[in-house]
């Protein structure tokens, strides 16, 4: 579709994680029309279950049922599966201290709600990146 | 509902979302004290809000994000849980769904939204300080702006334009990250890209800290970087940069020139004072190394007191404030540099170039004749010359249009009180530069139309409510760029034209027989007619009826023309074309018969030699051009009013012109060279002969006459 974020892309898998249907839908819409491959997870547990090697990029929301993202993420960089995997956070501005929390379990990147598309198609290709290096 | 519609799920989400809220409540309202089902409470506002606002809910997220607060007061024990809490999150439930069930919200459910705010701040104080959630304010005050580490572009972008106010600041940043930096997956280029991404940036790598070869641990970071960086954002916007390698590297961040001008000593500071500015050495260390005269640099590094790269970063940090304050300092001198002319001596400016260039004509044809190489290779270079001056005494003359749309503020605001009218004025396209005396002979035509639109186009407010209108009227004026002219577009949100009413008024008075068939297009253009007005009762506002017919040989005289578009009930549309200057007209020089005419270049799509033309089978009067039929007809028999036979017309060159989308061929006898020149007028005597708006000096000093496109075209069409 767009071809800035299309090209010559050999369709990295991206987990996302979050409780809110809608989230997911919008996040796979634009994730798969910049030429990823699209994971879902429906909360923190889910998520590990779904988790394998070949998962490029991980985005949790942070409120969650059963284990939340800053649990997720703790849980990630200490398991055995993919643990340097690069996790963009998404959280709303009211959750400052979340922010912090997560940083300090491990997370890549943290995008603030509302954001455009460009804004999460940016963070999840340069955190990729950061991990090729 | 399809799997790719988010808003469609996100309305069946918070459905479900709702159902559970109001469930939970009820069970809290049993037992107050179960910290679940407060989160759980909470984590469905949350969704709503987060999910919300990503799609657009604006409405819906500002609400519940302050009732969301009230709930996470609960939970993090801030505050209790009471029955008027419960009682408000029921409401609160039902205000969310009555938002969902109409994104247009009347006062009333708004008014229900406001009051259960209010009574939420007054049961928890600490509400007051929580407000509509939005992106932009959100970068601006809170510092960590969108994205943090991960994209720069989208923290780059929001700081510059937040923080654009305070004027550009830059920055020393030295950057020493730890050995085990890779470690913790950061890289540390593209952090520097991020830096950069901020704004202009001078960066120095260190690599002193670089061990011999067989003891280097190819995972560890050895190298650390000098940053100067020159942007509009906040301190904090770049620290930000850094905000996830902050336990992983050494970060100190100085401020070293500020925008401003008083702090603006070309000088900056010296290397000594940079150095001790960066931590490197004591004033003291300075102080006797100063003492043994010579380079300063040199000493310090012959001491062992600082590496050559160390002294080269303060040396480079020097040049680069240095260079920004000089830098500054002739952008304050040159925006100085303008000084006020008197208009009179700019207009003889143009009129003297304008002159030149018709000089020269004369000067170029008589190089062209004496077959001389040494004149004509002078004249040439005189011409590209010339058309430099051209330009230059152009743009000298040109001013943005602001001028004149200003007065009409003041005009809008007099009239709609007078008349009862509701009217928002919007101007668009203000800084679009038109000639200064072009600007001047619009001033009636354009508050001529405006007095129209308010008086006979904007319904009164009661009349627009009961058409579905918000009461208030919107005038709308743009200006923008068209090729070598420029577009005012007039637009009103009024109740249009009615064409009926247009058709009668000129059946009435005599313009039209009745049995016409006329487009749409052509009944507009009828109230552009000569003593047409299709109210009776003439107010003192638009005048009497001496209107549009005015307003367009205004226009025409300028050059322009004028196009009125309209849809009843919706509202008016009035384009007005206008070229960029007056003085100087590139034309298409042709002859017919023995005179020579000038076409102007803009309205010239092609000449073609009529004898390779295709003629409509059956009327003789149409041409095929690229697909369509094209009426034409002889210059020659419009200008003798001979009847125009077409049999002579073996040799003649056809030249397609199009003005306002109508398309027309003219017959010529013979097709030269394109021919700058200045205009002038014809007189008062023969202003409104049909066909031609003045008249140029050729250079051999005979006469051509400048044709009419736009009347020539009308004329053409109807034909």
């Amino acid at each position: 579709m767009n071809p800035e974020w299309g090209e010559d892309r050999l369709a990295e898998k991206v987990l996302i994680v979050d409780d809110s249907v809608s989230m997911r839908q919008m996040e796979r819409m634009i994730l798969t029309q910049a030429g990823y491959e699209v994971v879902e997870a429906s909360d923190g547990k889910d998520a590990l279950s779904k988790l394998s090697a070949d998962i490029s990029v991980v985005v949790t929301d942070l409120n969650m049922p059963n284990m939340n993202g800053v649990e997720l993420v703790e849980a990630i960089r200490a398991g055995d599966v993919n643990r340097s995997v690069p996790i963009l956070i998404l959280t709303t501005e009211s959750e400052s201290e979340k922010k912090r929390q997560g940083k300090e379990a491990g997370a890549t990147a943290w995008l603030t709600k509302p954001f455009e598309q460009h804004q999460l198609l940016k963070a999840v290709r340069k955190i990729s990146e950061k991990v090729r290096f | 509902m399809s799997a790719s519609d988010p808003p469609a799920t996100f309305r069946e989400e918070a459905g479900e979302l709702l159902d559970r809220l109001e469930a939970v409540l009820i069970r809290l309202e049993a037992t107050p004290d179960a910290p679940e089902l407060i989160d759980e409470a909470f984590r469905s506002l949350h969704t709503i809000k987060g999910s919300g606002s990503m799609l657009g809910f604006d409405e819906l997220a500002s609400f519940t994000h302050i009732v969301e607060a009230a709930f996470a007061l609960v939970r993090d024990g801030h505050a209790k849980i009471s029955g008027s809490l419960i009682e408000l999150g029921l409401q609160a439930r039902d205000h969310i769904a009555a938002i969902m069930a109409s994104p247009e919200l009347d006062d009333q459910t708004r008014g229900d939204g406001e009051r259960i705010l209010e009574q939420l701040r007054a049961a928890y104080p600490a509400l007051a300080s929580e407000s509509r959630p939005q992106a932009s304010s959100v970068s601006a005050t809170a510092g960590p702006a969108s994205v943090a580490i991960g994209s720069a572009d989208a923290v780059g972008s929001d700081v510059a334009t937040t923080g654009a106010s305070g004027g550009e600041t830059t920055f020393r940043i030295q950057f020493a990250p730890k050995a085990q930096l890779f470690r913790i997956g950061a890289n540390p280029i593209l952090l520097l890209k991020e830096l950069r991404e901020l704004g202009e940036t001078v960066i120095i790598g260190f690599t002193d800290r670089l061990p011999a070869l067989d003891e280097l641990d190819p995972e560890a970071c050895y190298l650390r970087w000098d940053i100067l960086l020159t942007t509009e954002a906040e301190e904090n916007a770049v620290r930000d940069v850094f905000i996830f390698v902050e336990d992983g590297a050494e970060i100190r961040i100085d401020e070293i020139d500020g925008g401003n001008l008083e702090d603006s000593d070309i000088d900056y500071k010296r290397i000594g004072e940079i150095l001790v500015s960066r931590g490197l050495v004591t004033p003291e260390e300075i102080q006797l190394a100063v003492n043994e005269k010579r380079y300063l640099g040199d000493v310090l590094v012959e001491k062992g007191l600082l590496t050559s790269d160390q002294v080269n970063a303060a040396l480079q940090e020097q040049q680069y404030v240095r260079g920004r304050r000089e830098t500054r300092q002739r952008a304050a001198a040159e925006s100085q540099q303008s000084i006020k002319v008197d208009t009179r001596k700019l207009d003889s400016l143009v009129n003297l170039v304008g002159e030149f260039v018709a000089e020269h004509a004369t000067l170029a044809q008589i190089a062209a004749e004496s077959g001389d190489g040494k004149l004509t290779s002078v004249s040439e270079r005189l011409e590209s010359l010339i058309r430099e001056v051209r330009d230059v005494a152009m743009d000298l003359h040109m001013v943005p249009v602001e001028m004149l749309f200003s007065t009409f503020r003041r005009l809008v605001r007099d009239l709609s009180r007078e008349l009862g009218k509701e009217v928002r004025l919007q101007l668009e396209g203000t800084d679009t530069e038109l000639d200064k005396n072009v600007i001047e002979r619009l001033r009636d035509p354009m508050l001529h139309i405006i007095r129209n639109s308010l008086d006979h186009g904007l319904e009164p407010p009661d009349e627009r409510v009961r058409a579905g209108k918000p009461r208030e009227g919107t005038l709308r004026v743009a200006a923008s760029y068209s090729g070598a002219h420029v577009l005012i577009r007039v637009s009103d949100d009024g109740g249009g034209i009615n064409r009926d009413a247009v058709w009668r008024k000129a059946v009435e008075r005599g313009l039209l027989t009745g049995d016409e068939e006329m487009e749409p297009q052509e009944i507009y253009d009828l109230i552009c007619a000569p003593g047409f007005s299709t109210t009776d009762t003439a107010t003192n506002v638009s005048g009497r009826g001496v209107g549009m017919d005015v307003v367009r040989s205004n226009i025409e005289g300028l050059g322009g023309s004028i196009h009125i578009d309209s849809e009843e009930g919706h509202g008016t549309i009035i384009n007005i074309r206008i070229p960029l200057t007056l003085a100087i007209v590139e034309g298409l020089l042709v002859r017919v018969s023995d005179q020579y005419y000038l076409v102007n270049l803009a309205n010239v799509l092609e000449c073609i030699d009529f004898s390779t033309v295709n003629r409509h089978s059956s009327d003789r009067q149409l041409v095929e051009y690229r697909g369509s039929l094209v009426p034409f007809f002889d210059l020659d028999s419009y200008f003798s009013a001979d009847d125009g036979s077409d049999g002579s017309a073996v040799d003649k060159q056809l030249i397609v012109v199009s003005s306002d989308g109508r398309t027309v061929g003219l017959l010529v006898d013979e097709v030269y060279d394109t021919f700058q020149s200045v205009i002038k007028s014809l007189g008062k005597m023969y202003e409104n002969v049909p066909g031609v708006s003045g008249a140029v000096i050729l250079g051999d000093r005979r006469l051509a006459l400048m044709l009419d496109v736009d009347r020539l075209t009308r004329n053409g069409v109807r034909h």
